[in-house]
Parts: C-alpha cells; structure tokens; sequence
C-alpha cells in the first residue's frame, strides 16, 4: 500500500508557482496562529500565578532603551520583508551589522 | 480523554478556522459570482434532469468552467485543498507527540472479550479498495495505527466538527446528522440491524441509543477500523459485533436482518460493487425489513456549483469514487433489485445528509 500522498498536477490558482506562494503564505498564517495561541495561553498561565497582568501588559507603553530595542528590530523585519524583492546583492560588511540583531 | 500539546492542538484549530471562512464567506460569494453569470439560469435547469455519467461529465466540465471565473471559488478550492493535507500533516506529528500516553490508554483499557471482534487475516482486499489513500490520509484506513485517536482528539474536534467540507456544510452538526439519518428507518421495533462499511462505532452506536434491545453487527474491510471500533464498543458497552468482511459477500444468513444502515458508504465504491451490496443486503434482510442510506447527494440533486464542487472531490481529496457514484440513481437501482415504498430525500441545505430508503415486500 502506498504512502504517499502526491499534489495534484493542476494549480488551483491559474499558476503553479502563485499556488506554492500561497502555500507558503498559508503555511506561515498556520505559525503565526500557532505564536498567538502560545503567547495568549502563556499570558494567561502568567496572570493566574499573579506574575503579571494581562491589563497591564495591554497598558504598557515602552519607553527608553526598550523603545529603542523595538525599534530596531522592527525595522529590521520590515528591511527583510519588504526588501527581499528588491535585494539584488549582499555582502559580509552588511550582514555583520545584523548581528545584534535578535 | 488525552489531549494534544499546545502546537498540535492549535494548528488543528487553525485549519478548522480557515476551512470555515473558505466555506462560508468564499463560498458565498462563489454562489453569488455563479449566479451572476448568463449561463447559470440555463444549467441550474439542466442539471435538474437524470442522464447517465458519460452526460454528466460533460455537463459538469461546462458548469466548471463558469464556475472558476470566480476568484472566490478558486481560493476556496485553493484552502479546501491545503486543510485536505494539512489534517494529516499536522495531526500525524501531534497524534505521535502523545503516543506514549495513547498506548498507556489503549493497554490500560484494552477489551477482555474478544468474542466481538472476529478478523479475518486471509480476506483478500478487492482491487478498487486497496491502495487508495482515502481522503488523503497517507496509507489509507489502515496505514497509520493511531488513526483513530487520531480523529477523536484532532481532526474531529478541531477540523470536522465545524463542517464545510466535501457534502457536508459549515456549522451543521455532523453528530445530530448521524442520528436523524438513524430515525429515518419507519420500522422501530428491530431485533437485529447490520451496517455494510461500518467503520468505527459512530453509526452502530447512534443505533444502540435508538433501538437499546437490538443485536447490532458491523462489517468492514479494514482492520483498524474495526479494531478502533471494538475498542470504543466494549469500553462504552455497545455491545456491537464487528467482523471484517467484504460487504458484497457478508456471513449473515438469509431473511436474518430487520434493518441495514449504510452511513457515507457509497461514494466510496464504484458503482457496480454498490449494486452487488444492496443485492446482498436485500438478500439478509427479512421480509418486511427496511434499508436506509445516507450518502452524498447525487448530482441530479443539487445545483450545478454544488455539483462542481462534490465532483471536485474525485480528483482532490482521493475520493476515486465520488463522481461516479454522483452520476448514479441509488433509489431506481434499489427499485430494480426488489425494494419497494422506496423514498430519496434531502435532510438539510446543500441536499446533504442525503436519504434514500427502501423496505423489502413482505
């Protein structure tokens, strides 16, 4: 008996690579619903052992050093996104510099 | 009950999440694209007449090509297809993540009365059964052993129970559906039922809340299923029988059954092995005993992107059969082998749960 399941041979969408973007796309929907159940049951578990509080969590506003931090690494994610269309090379003095970030 | 860990469970309900939106919100407007289209009135009305399956594939190629105009119906195809995988993508390495704690349960509760379980290790696997990796589970039936936990703490819950796939529509409940295909048999004081394709426990066990007092028995090809359902039977006292066995050649004996009840069983055999088991469910029954089926509508029964969309199926989700038996008039071919006060009829919306009945004369 076989094993194996095989696509279909014919894209769903029109194009066989717009069906693996979309694949990808879905697939990466899946994991961050996958984070989002976790933080959310993790934020919970917290609450209830009264080692933080979700109203607060909610309330916080980062400020200083912590601003910053997330700065950076938001626009970091966004250089990566939104760029990777548009990045014809790379180099080490460019990729070192992310080094410090997470 | 055991649980799947946060990872596992969540994708599950992830997956259950985006098949409902695919089957209410594009599904919507697909039926609105469709019907916006100058070719709907006229194949709405074609469809509403019974040809023979060389007609329907013509018919329904037509009605697919006006169908997937609409962005909606191909991203609907596009996710139904993905959730089709995905169910066992996902639930396979979830189910293993717990499988030391299944086997615990499993030897912890395992049946002491074997007498109900009677395998048959040299029955040969007809051709149009083996092989197939039936709704895209790798293997088949009996190719992973934790199938059943499998579907009782992932994809049941998580995935199915929310409907919106292959016949069955979004929000109906798929439990409530068993039991009033059940209470469609007009006979109630039956002695002895039996269950062509039984699979699991689900139907049998619908029938034993019904009719308490009756000897229940239900055959099968595959012997996962079966053990599965022994299992669930003996641990909740069903007190079922299962015995693995071709359906076209059951060890019942003559005039020895009041009432058959074949659950989602046809769509999953070409039609000639159908015809073969309503003769030999004809032939257990006693006079005067009834047949009821719940299957998917025929094509004839629904409209023509309802139609595009149970053929879809065939090809999609390892459902070799479907289209076929679509094609098909289960109520005529009940009427021909001997079956009279045959009756075919919807339950719900979309023509699914889809009834067909019939008593042997007296």
């Amino acid at each position: 008996m076989s094993r194996t399941v095989e696509r279909p041979a014919r894209p769903y969408l029109g194009q066989m690579e717009l069906d693996d973007v979309m694949r990808m796309n879905t697939e990466l929907l899946a994991e961050l619903w996958i984070l989002r159940d976790r933080v959310t049951v993790l934020e919970h578990m917290l609450e209830e052992k009264k080692v933080v509080d979700r109203k607060a969590l909610s309330d916080f506003v980062p400020q200083g050093e912590l601003a910053k931090e997330l700065e950076r690494e938001r626009s970091a994610l966004v250089n990566r996104v939104a760029g990777a269309p548009h990045a014809k090379s790379y180099d080490f003095e460019t990729l070192a510099k992310q080094a410090e970030i997470g | 009950m055991i649980t799947l860990k946060q990872r596992g469970r969540a994708g599950l309900q992830f997956l259950g999440s985006l098949q409902h939106y695919s089957s209410s919100v594009l599904r919507d407007q697909a039926e609105a694209d469709f019907a916006a289209q100058p070719e709907a009135a006229n194949l709405a009305e074609e469809f509403n007449s019974d040809v023979g399956p060389s007609v329907w594939r013509e018919r329904l190629g037509r009605a697919r090509e006006v169908v997937e105009r609409s962005k909606a119906y191909r991203y609907n195809r596009f996710y139904q297809r993905w959730v089709g995988e995905q169910n066992y993508i996902r639930a396979i390495p979830a189910t293993e993540a717990r499988r030391a704690e299944w086997q615990s349960l499993v030897a912890a509760k395992a049946p002491k009365d074997h007498s109900r379980l009677q395998l048959d290790p040299n029955l040969e696997m007809p051709s149009w059964y083996d092989g197939v990796e039936w709704h895209l589970e790798p293997g088949g039936w009996d190719g992973y052993d934790l199938t059943q936990p499998m579907f009782m703490a992932g994809i049941g819950p998580h995935v199915f129970a929310l409907g919106g796939y292959a016949a069955v529509d979004v929000d109906c409940n798929i439990r409530e559906q068993r039991a009033r295909v059940v209470e469609q048999f007009r006979k109630r004081d039956m002695k002895r039922i039996y269950e062509p394709g039984c699979g699991g426990a689900t139907t049998l066990g619908v029938c034993r809340q019904q009719f308490p007092d009756a000897e229940l028995i239900g055959g099968d090809l595959s012997p996962a299923l079966l053990r599965g359902g022994h299992f669930i039977s003996e641990m909740l006292g069903l007190d079922i029988t299962f015995r693995q066995e071709d359906c076209t050649k059951v060890a019942e004996r003559d005039n020895s059954v009041d009432g058959v009840i074949s659950y989602a069983l046809h769509h999953e055999m070409p039609p000639a092995v159908t015809e073969k088991t309503l003769r030999e469910m004809f032939r257990i029954l006693t006079p005067g005993g009834e047949m009821v089926i719940n299957d998917p509508p025929p094509f004839r029964a629904v409209n023509p992107l309802q139609a595009v969309v149970l053929d879809w199926d065939t090809d999609n989700r390892a459902e070799p059969y479907f289209s076929a038996a679509a094609s098909i008039n289960l109520a005529k071919m009940m009427r021909e082998i001997g079956f009279v006060d045959v009756e075919e009829y919807a339950l719900e919306k979309r023509g699914y749960p889809w009834v067909t009945r019939g008593r042997k004369p007296s």
